[in-house]
């Protein structure tokens, strides 16, 4: 068969530049460490690769909201806790206000104390994060609990800030202080109240009212530590899935640097073999006979 | 009998012209579609004479100079060449097209998808916030700026195109005027017509075959004069090219050619895929993006106008605009963020309905007849693009291979081989001197008969 030195010096070109072009993939793809640069290198995978960042984006806003709802929960908690402590201080006093040695003096302490503790409860009932009221259910912007000294009234609504926490799961954010609050600082007053005028069977009742209005502070700080439990699973679940996504990615996109480094070290044999060969094939000639 | 000095001096003189159709095979080893020489020569027989001289012969003639070449290869070629020329082309227009989105780099559409989607969450979670609210806007400004400049690309593109095509058809139409000179010098010369005459003018059949596919036709009086027809149309009828004419309907966006009042309808090569990219891809690729954005503008002013601000405005668009090229965040909501519709309520600064539907419209099927999410009939898109530069790659590459492979055998037929050529000198440079020593033998032999004179 006749080779013509135009084919053949076509032919060699066109492979040898096939080559370098699969060198300089090779060579990106080491320098890189990524299968692909464009989705068109490997739509497939490209595919998977575009599916895994919506996948990822979505676990990292849950584990966003998660947190948020986290610093919520520990604020209720510490907040309630705080609540329980002043109920507990309160019925402390109660409790002394009930000696039938005291003075009328005395009892008025004993009621200061307690109208302090109101006070300090209705501080934690209007308490703020990022500047908006946490139990003012979605009247973020309206302090929740009004305080005369008598009567104490709740003006934020009943509604409450809720967050996806998964795709099936909200978690609330803001509270209600008409539900957690009031109550226990309307018992507080009667307490405070029957203290100052020393009945002391009024002063019973009262402490047993209190003790049961502020069952809901109890309540809510378990439901509280539960949803943090519930949270903390979640958080797990999510970093066991983004690790997942992690592994699946890596198997997507990244390269076997092994493999890569052996293509490139292939590839590179096969070019310099096609110029040796070219160079000698060129140097063969009946050129270098003639006299 | 007598003695023939014209044996050998026929013998010489075809020497010589074999001598220089070797050094003419040589000289254009290299020049493209050149056809190597062969001289046909027969042994040369006398007019009348004695028996003896009669049967010996009257040396050697040359009659003819052949140009060695396969028609049919020669089509298969051209042929395979105009598909290499369409994918080539539409392999560099959707590559560009995938540059424009960079789907895998910064500025991803995806990308900026989400972000936005995950802001609506984050003000979600925290609707009185002013600060959440500039930067949802920020995204959003981003966003409308991102799908501008798309808008804008495709536009460049598209002027692009049009360049291209209207220096294609004048390239073409060149090549078509050259192809009718040659044909007029070859009729001119007549049945002595040059070879290289001949290879010039294939030279341009071959480069005219890269633009559009065509079909070449001798005539039957002088098979040395060609006929094109390309897409439907007699684009060189002898002496005459019929030049290409091509229209763009601003209506249709479209370009259409015609050549002697025909319309032409290439099937291939580089002019095809010009004139499919900007026909028909182009169209497609922005038509389905702006679908896209045009459905995402809808469904988020739909709920967005719903929804109150902080400052109780309600029934506002967040974005302006219909489509890709118009897309802008509504710039009274830019200039006060308060006006941001987050809550379904008057007066109820912590509720963030609004922001809790717009956030879940990220994975609600409001695209494909209801079937598919926005970011996912974008990453469907973005990977249709990709599949579809992945396959005019693959087909450029397989038909350049074919091409090769045909080439080969073309070349193999009409191409120059120097060590063959090369043993040709030799041969006929030792043909030469076996020549011109016959001749010296016959010139003593004559000088011996008159040395017995004297």
């Amino acid at each position: 068969m006749r080779v013509s030195n135009y084919d053949l010096n076509n032919v060699m070109q066109y492979y040898m530049s096939k080559t370098q072009n699969s060198l300089a993939n090779q060579n990106i793809q080491i320098a890189t460490g990524k299968k692909f640069q464009d989705l068109s290198q490997d739509p497939m995978n490209a595919n998977k690769s575009l599916i895994l960042d919506n996948t990822q984006a979505r676990i990292e806003q849950y584990i966003k909201n998660s947190d948020d709802v986290k610093i919520y929960l520990e604020r209720i908690d510490t907040t309630l806790n705080s609540g329980n402590n002043l109920v507990l201080s309160s019925i402390d006093e109660g409790l002394k206000a009930m000696s039938e040695t005291n003075s009328a003096t005395d009892r008025e302490a004993f009621a200061q104390v307690i109208e302090g503790n109101i006070k300090n409860m209705i501080e934690l009932a209007n308490s703020q994060y990022l500047g908006k009221y946490v139990f003012a259910g979605e009247k973020t912007h309206t302090k929740p609990l009004e305080y005369d000294g008598n009567t104490v009234t709740y003006n934020g609504d009943n509604n409450t800030q809720r967050i996806e926490v998964s795709g099936s799961m909200t978690m609330e954010i803001s509270g209600n202080a008409g539900k957690l609050f009031k109550d226990t600082i309307e018992s507080l007053i009667q307490l405070r109240d029957n203290v100052r005028s020393g009945d002391m069977d009024k002063v019973e009742t009262a402490m047993k009212d209190l003790e049961k209005t502020s069952q809901v502070l109890v309540e809510e700080r378990t439901s509280a530590g539960v949803k943090l439990k519930t949270l903390e699973s979640l958080k797990g679940n999510y970093t066991d899935s983004l690790t997942s996504l992690k592994v699946q990615r890596t198997a997507v996109e990244d390269v076997d640097m092994m493999e890569a480094i052996r293509n490139f070290m292939e590839t590179k044999n096969v070019y310099r073999a096609t110029m040796q060969a070219t160079s000698m094939l060129n140097d063969l000639s009946l050129l270098n006979y003639m006299k | 009998m007598a003695l023939n000095y014209y044996i050998s001096l026929s013998g010489l003189t075809t020497s010589q012209q074999f001598l220089n159709v070797t050094q003419m095979n040589i000289a254009n080893m290299n020049t493209p579609g050149y056809a190597k020489q062969r001289l046909e020569v027969k042994a040369n027989y006398p007019a009348g004479g004695d028996m003896i001289d009669a049967k010996i012969g009257a040396g050697v003639v040359a009659t003819d100079l052949s140009r060695i070449r396969d028609e049919m290869i020669i089509q298969q070629s051209r042929n395979q060449q105009s598909h290499v020329g369409y994918f080539e082309n539409t392999t560099r227009f959707m590559s560009d097209v995938e540059t424009i989105f960079n789907e895998k780099g910064e500025g991803s559409v995806a990308k900026l998808f989400n972000s936005f989607f995950d802001e609506w969450e984050e003000v979600a979670k925290y609707p009185e916030s002013l600060a959440n609210r500039i930067s949802l806007l920020g995204k959003a400004e981003k966003m409308a700026d991102r799908f501008n400049t798309i808008d804008k690309q495709f536009g460049v593109m598209k002027k692009e195109l049009d360049k291209k095509i209207s220096f294609e058809v004048d390239t073409i139409n060149n090549t078509l005027d050259k192809i009718a000179a040659m044909n007029k010098k070859i009729r001119e010369v007549g049945p002595n017509v040059s070879n290289s005459m001949l290879d010039e003018r294939d030279k341009y059949l071959d480069e005219l075959s890269k633009k559009m596919n065509i079909e070449v036709s001798y005539e039957d009086q002088n098979p040395n004069i060609v006929t094109v027809k390309a897409g439907g149309a007699v684009v060189v009828n002898d002496v005459g090219a019929n030049k290409i004419n091509g229209f763009f309907d601003e209506n249709k966006q479209e370009w259409t050619l015609t050549a002697s009042n025909v319309v032409m309808r290439p099937l291939s090569g580089s002019l095809k895929g010009e004139l499919d990219s900007r026909n028909q891809f182009i169209k497609d690729y922005e038509k389905d993006f702006n679908q896209m954005v045009s459905t995402f503008i809808d469904k988020v002013n739909d709920i967005h106008k719903q929804g109150f601000g902080l400052d109780n405005t309600t029934g506002e668009n967040l974005f302006t605009g219909t489509d890709a090229s118009s897309i802008q965040v509504n710039s009274s909501i830019l200039s006060k963020p308060e006006k941001l519709g987050i809550s379904s309520l008057a007066d109820t600064p912590g509720n963030a309905d609004i922001a809790k539907q717009l956030a879940a419209l990220r994975d609600a099927k409001v695209m494909a007849g209801g079937n598919s999410s926005i970011i996912e009939y974008f990453n469907g898109y973005s990977i249709n693009i990709a599949s579809n530069v992945y396959e005019s790659q693959s087909n450029w590459e397989i038909n350049q291979n074919v091409y090769m492979n045909v080439e080969s055998a073309r070349q193999r037929v009409q191409g120059v081989n120097m060590d063959e050529e090369l043993a040709n000198l030799m041969r006929y440079q030792h043909s030469y001197s076996a020549n011109a020593k016959a001749l010296q033998s016959v010139d003593r032999a004559f000088d011996t008969i008159l040395g017995l004179i004297n």
